[in-house]
């Protein structure tokens, strides 16, 4: 087992030094939030919407961003692994698709948990609302949100790594599957803007936890299978 | 002659990609120590073959035993990360294999200059160097390489020839070579064995521990045949 987790580690390693080198599922990740905060901001103020109605539609906004951002950054996730094609050289040292599924899980997460955060703040300003008080909240509840985004999107950028269509094969077909995640995340940022707190007995923790649970465990089966010839 | 234990075993092994068929039940097995040359023209199956062998691609029927699950393989795609420096390529397999010798491997293959430089940046002779590393990382028991002198000069061929006598005297547990390439004047030289694809099946087989003679013969006879 601890053999095991040290190579997990090792891979995490790669991915994370992979990343920092091309930087380009951050840069994507950022321009995006900028963007898309930025149409927001502007489509809101022309709406002339009053100050509640725009608090109301808050959490709404930062999901739909947040998932239409997310979907669209990691379509060149896996293009390293295919460029020399990496990830068969780790497959013949022994790696499992598991280790190098959940490797990629983790630095994805991190990524997509520092996305969140950026639009969170983004989008607040951009429609002049005050997230101080709920802020630590909303960080863990994006970071729940974020695993479960990652686990889901690791494994079907695998799958659409080999197609010529993963730009607009990938936001296809993974934003349909994550209807659950992107529904837990707007109930309880509901919750945390109009109670400052979640309410007691919210089933949305539970469900999102089942959800990355459902993600990871297939991602864990079928990863290897994926990208395999 | 007492026969070498068995390394490889693999039997009527079929291969289709779409309509073309690859490899059509063949049949191949392989003692310890030996150094195959698989050679053959292009399309023969060689390739096929070693990624089958090698566990990356599967078989549409037929099976493959490997004794071993200590297997080098190097392609003409180097399983290497272009962004990374060569010692982090290196490292990441070393410690993923749980090999110590990574430090004399990269001396012997005369890498030290280059090791921290980026990968892609390198010439395809030096990433080809690389590659072999790699390859031969962690004492690997069944060694598969894929047209290994391809993008080697002298210097190139003569180090990875250097590491193929070296794994063959050294140590009690020999490695055993699968060798796929059209280069017969520098390879032919080390081959214990040689077996001749064609349209995807073995169609000559020196058997092993064939002579120098036998094995000349079935090259000569090869290149009648391909001329």
């Amino acid at each position: 087992m601890i053999r095991w987790l040290r190579t997990l580690g090792v891979l995490i390693q790669k991915e994370w030094r992979l990343e920092w080198r091309s930087k380009e599922l951050f840069t994507l990740l950022a321009c995006n939030a900028v963007l898309f905060s930025v149409l927001v901001g502007a489509g809101v103020s022309s709406a002339v919407l009053d100050v509640a109605t725009a608090e109301k539609i808050y959490p709404m906004l930062l999901w739909v961003v947040f998932m239409l951002s997310s979907t669209t950054s990691v379509t060149r996730f896996n293009e390293q692994e295919l460029e020399g094609r990496g990830f068969e050289g780790l497959l013949l040292s022994g790696v499992s698709g598991a280790q190098m599924y959940l490797a990629k899980v983790a630095v994805m997460t991190l990524f997509f948990s520092v996305s969140f955060v950026l639009l969170v703040l983004l989008l607040a300003l951009s429609l002049d609302k005050d997230v101080s008080g709920i802020l630590g909240s909303l960080c863990v509840v994006g970071i729940g949100a974020s695993s479960a985004l990652a686990s889901l999107l690791a494994l079907l950028a695998a799958v659409a790594s080999t197609s010529k269509l993963k730009g607009i094969l990938l936001p296809i077909i993974s934003l349909p599957v994550l209807f659950p995640v992107f529904l837990c995340g707007m109930e309880m940022t509901t919750e945390l803007v109009l109670n400052g707190a979640l309410n007691e007995g919210t089933p949305w923790p539970i469900i999102l936890l089942c959800a990355d649970t459902l993600y990871v465990v297939a991602g864990i089966n079928l990863f290897e299978m994926a990208i395999k010839e | 002659m007492e026969a070498s234990p068995r390394v490889l075993d693999v039997k009527d092994v079929t291969k289709t990609f779409g309509s073309l068929s690859v490899l059509k039940r063949l049949t191949l097995s392989c003692g310890s120590g030996e150094v195959v040359l698989l050679v053959g023209a292009n399309g023969a199956g060689k390739s096929t073959l070693l990624r089958v062998i090698a566990g990356l691609a599967r078989p549409d029927s037929g099976s493959v035993t490997r004794a071993t699950k200590r297997i080098g393989f190097l392609s003409h795609h180097l399983f290497l990360y272009g962004r990374l420096s060569v010692r982090e390529n290196i490292k990441l397999f070393a410690s993923v294999k749980r090999a110590s010798e990574w430090n004399e491997l990269v001396s012997r293959l005369e890498l030290s200059k280059v090791v921290d430089r980026p990968l892609a940046e390198l010439s395809k002779g030096m990433q080809a160097r690389v590659g072999i590393a790699r390859a031969f990382l962690g004492d690997p028991e069944l060694i598969l390489l894929d047209e290994p002198t391809s993008n080697l000069d002298e210097k190139g061929t003569a180090l990875l020839l250097g590491e193929i006598e070296r794994r063959r005297s050294e140590g009690d547990a020999r490695s055993t070579f699968l060798i796929a390439t059209h280069d017969l004047h520098r390879m032919a030289p080390i081959a214990t064995r040689v077996v001749v694809l064609a349209d995807g099946n073995v169609v000559a087989d020196s058997g092993a521990d064939a002579s120098r003679e036998i094995i000349s013969r079935v090259l000569d006879r090869y290149r009648e045949v391909n001329r």
